[in-house]
């Protein structure tokens, strides 16, 4: 069995951030975490047709899971592939602006 | 030699009694010495009376050799007053010490008067040894103390503190007295002589205590200050250590730079051991003080992580309102990136550039979004998630990045967001809730590491927990509709047993058979059991986890079951484990009930269900617990295959 903090170590170190102070990689890990958000869900607007924006904007919150993939499954069928290429981008863009602010 | 032969006895001989002294027949002892030794020019002068007082003493001092205050070291034997007069502060040190003496004079043994004298201290001896006259003024000095300021530890001695410095010079005092008695400084003729021998032995005995109670008291006094430097030495290692357990907990710099990359063990290693020298220091101080240890004192230096800690002597535990801290008021306006400023941590330049790159991307998001019109939909997800408590984010934010990390959440990532959308940053709320009853339990059980560091187990035990429980009760929801009329299920619920499910098999990437769908007993759904469900329905989820679960007898749970024998219900409940034993009846358990409560999507709980379909988990008699770890092991070893590591 592996120790259950290993997955967070991962991704500690998926995200370059191994050597910071524990304070620090929850801040970033939930900052990226947001980011990641942000960015699906400004992929899911963009992908949404102008008319339904408003209904996804007003099903976000409302704590119906159900609805919301209802909603979601016939603009996105995937919803696990977007969340995971938007991670990717994000967390190579979040090192590349470490990398940036490195230098 | 004449001497010796009148009256026996040499250097170490016994001492002459007054009376013998007075019997010495002078003229025939100068007859004798003159007969027995050759005669020199000096010998033929006649000894004075003076002289053989002398050549007396002489052997007095030789057996005196032995005391120790003859030996006295010269380091501590201060220096003797060179004018016969006496320094301010041996004149202060003999007030003290007549003060201090003069009501134990009612217990003095000493039976001759001159004894009793020297036995209350120096005054008396100095004023036996010298003349009338200045023993009169002396006795007068004592009378009238010196002014205070003339002698500061006069003062000192009034409120009956005696310092080192005056015990010293009190010592000097004693040792003067004695070395004039050696000089003979009061015999300037035969008065002296003819004092008893005894008279003197307890002059210099009383000297000699003086001596050794200034000696003990000076040792006293060096032992104390020693305590005291030691007690000074003990708070500051136990702030030292304190201040290292609030490091620590803070997940702050500690000590040891590498400790947050350390393991579990190595951090409770590491804590137990801040507890103990703080535990050891504690007992120390309190032997030397018998009295506790100050914490008033040590509060002060202590961080303000320091005044959560409620267990003396053992790691600080997480208050009740820091596991249930959910903020349930009103959405917050967004503001992306303002969340944390790299001000607000004490960091080092290199997480000042992690930070400041994490909220560098927020602002270049949300200045995306903007662009793209998103910018509602992105301020409105914002609005509840920096209403999160961090943990719940931090959790998140793991669970999104793997996502990232191919092969390690995989649909887990979907579903995480999907909850996240719909419902927060709880995500599912039933992963959170369940794990925040496994952080409950395990603070029940004192368990050290996941109280200190629940965002880790929230990252993974508590995400996986809660999208496996799902997936369970997705199986269930399936039937919930169907009832039982007309359906019996293929393998009565009676008959089930755990040993009856087969696991999953991968390869074939096989659901739960069919005939593992909880049929729950029409007769075991108790009146308040549904009572319980539809109450629970009215129960803010992101609320009190104990509301929830400390419903006695739900779903025929004991509550003393505690939390992990009820999620391993929950994730066995297509096992038919689920409220077994209630046999015969058909009527499905309300599932849909079930899942409005802990919060889990039908998506969810599918997506889960994929992940243990896709999984080689043998979870068949394992507790949910270990299915969880087992899970996990199998996606970081394919994310560390996948990555060729």
């Amino acid at each position: 069995m592996i120790n259950q903090d290993d997955i967070r170590q991962q991704v500690v170190d998926k995200i370059g951030i191994k050597s910071a102070s524990l304070a620090v990689q929850e801040a970033v890990v939930s900052q990226v975490g947001e980011n990641i958000m942000t960015r699906v869900v400004t992929a899911i607007h963009g992908i949404l047709p102008e008319e339904k924006r408003a209904e996804f904007e007003t099903l976000i919150g409302a704590g119906d899971v159900d609805a919301l993939n209802a909603f979601l499954k016939p603009h996105v069928p995937n919803l696990d592939i977007l969340v995971q290429q938007e991670a990717e981008k994000e967390i190579a863009a979040y090192k590349e602006e470490v990398a940036k602010q490195s230098t | 030699m004449a001497f010796q032969e009148q009256f026996g006895g040499g250097g170490g001989g016994r001492r002459l009694t007054s009376e013998e002294l007075e019997a010495i027949d002078v003229e025939a002892l100068r007859k004798k010495t003159k007969d027995a030794v050759p005669k020199t020019p000096a010998a033929e002068t006649p000894p004075t009376p003076e002289e053989d007082h002398r050549s007396i003493l002489e052997r007095y001092k030789d057996d005196k050799a032995k005391y120790s205050i003859f030996n006295a070291s010269p380091e501590t034997a201060p220096e003797a007053p060179t004018d016969g007069r006496l320094s301010p502060d041996a004149l202060a040190a003999i007030e003290v010490r007549v003060q201090e003496t003069r009501g134990k004079e009612a217990t003095t043994k000493t039976t001759d008067a001159e004894a009793q004298k020297a036995a209350s201290g120096p005054v008396t001896t100095r004023n036996a040894i010298e003349s009338p006259a200045k023993g009169a003024s002396k006795a007068a000095e004592v009378k009238n103390p010196p002014t205070p300021e003339k002698a500061p530890t006069t003062r000192k001695a009034a409120e009956g503190v005696s310092s080192e410095a005056t015990l010293r010079a009190e010592i000097a005092q004693h040792r003067e007295a004695l070395a004039a008695i050696e000089r003979k400084e009061k015999s300037p003729d035969l008065k002296m002589f003819k004092q008893p021998m005894e008279s003197i032995d307890a002059n210099v005995a009383a000297h000699e205590q003086g001596i050794r109670d200034a000696e003990n008291k000076i040792r006293e006094i060096a032992e104390e200050r020693a305590r005291a430097q030691e007690k000074e030495g003990l708070q500051t290692k136990i702030a030292g250590h304190r201040e290292a357990l609030a490091a620590i907990e803070r997940g702050e710099k500690s000590p040891n730079p590498n400790i947050l990359r350390q393991s579990i063990g190595s951090i409770d290693a590491e804590v137990l051991a801040h507890e103990q020298e703080i535990k050891n220091a504690e007992q120390r101080f309190q032997e030397l003080s018998g009295t506790r240890v100050p914490n008033a004192a040590v509060a002060q230096e202590a961080t303000p992580a320091q005044t959560i800690t409620t267990h003396e002597g053992e790691g600080r535990r997480l208050s009740p309102e820091e596991l249930e801290a959910f903020d349930t008021g009103a959405p917050a306006e967004r503001t992306p990136g303002a969340e944390v400023t790299p001000e607000a941590f004490t960091v080092s330049p290199e997480d000042r550039i992690f930070l400041s790159a994490s909220q560098e991307r927020a602002r270049g998001l949300w200045t995306e979004a903007a662009a793209a019109g998103a910018e509602s939909a992105v301020r409105k997800l914002g609005a509840w998630y920096n209403r999160m408590p961090i943990w719940v984010k931090v959790g998140a934010g793991v669970g999104l990045i793997a996502a990232g990390m191919t092969g390690v959440t995989g649909p887990i990532g979907g579903a995480l967001a999907l909850g996240m959308l719909a419902r927060g940053a709880l995500v599912a709320s039933g992963t959170f809730v369940a794990m925040e009853a496994m952080l409950s339990k395990s603070k029940a059980k004192q368990e050290r590491w996941w109280n200190k560091h629940p965002k880790a187990y929230a990252a993974v035990f508590g995400l996986v927990a809660g999208t496996l429980a799902a997936a369970s009760l997705f199986e269930g929801s399936e039937e919930v509709t169907a009832g039982t009329a007309g359906a019996a299920p293929e393998v009565a619920p009676a008959t089930m047993h755990p040993t009856d499910f087969e696991p999953i098999a991968v390869a074939e990437h096989t659901l739960p058979p069919e005939s593992a769908r909880v049929v729950v007993p029409e007769a075991t759904i108790q009146a308040e059991d549904l009572a319980h469900i539809n109450e629970l329905k009215n129960i803010e989820l992101q609320g009190d986890i104990k509301e929830i679960f400390g419903h006695k007898g739900i779903f025929g749970m004991n509550p003393s079951d505690g939390m992990e024998k009820f999620m391993y219900s929950v994730a066995r409940m297509d096992a038919g484990e689920f409220m077994q034993g209630a046999g015969g009846a058909t009527k499905m358990l309300p599932n849909q009930e079930f899942l409005q409560m802990t919060g889990i999507s039908q998506y969810q709980a599918e997506a889960v269900r994929n992940l243990i379909a896709d999984s080689s988990i043998e979870y068949k008699g394992k507790s949910v617990h270990q299915i969880m770890e087992a899970i996990a092991e199998q996606r970081v070893r394919e994310s560390l295959a996948t990555a060729g590591r």
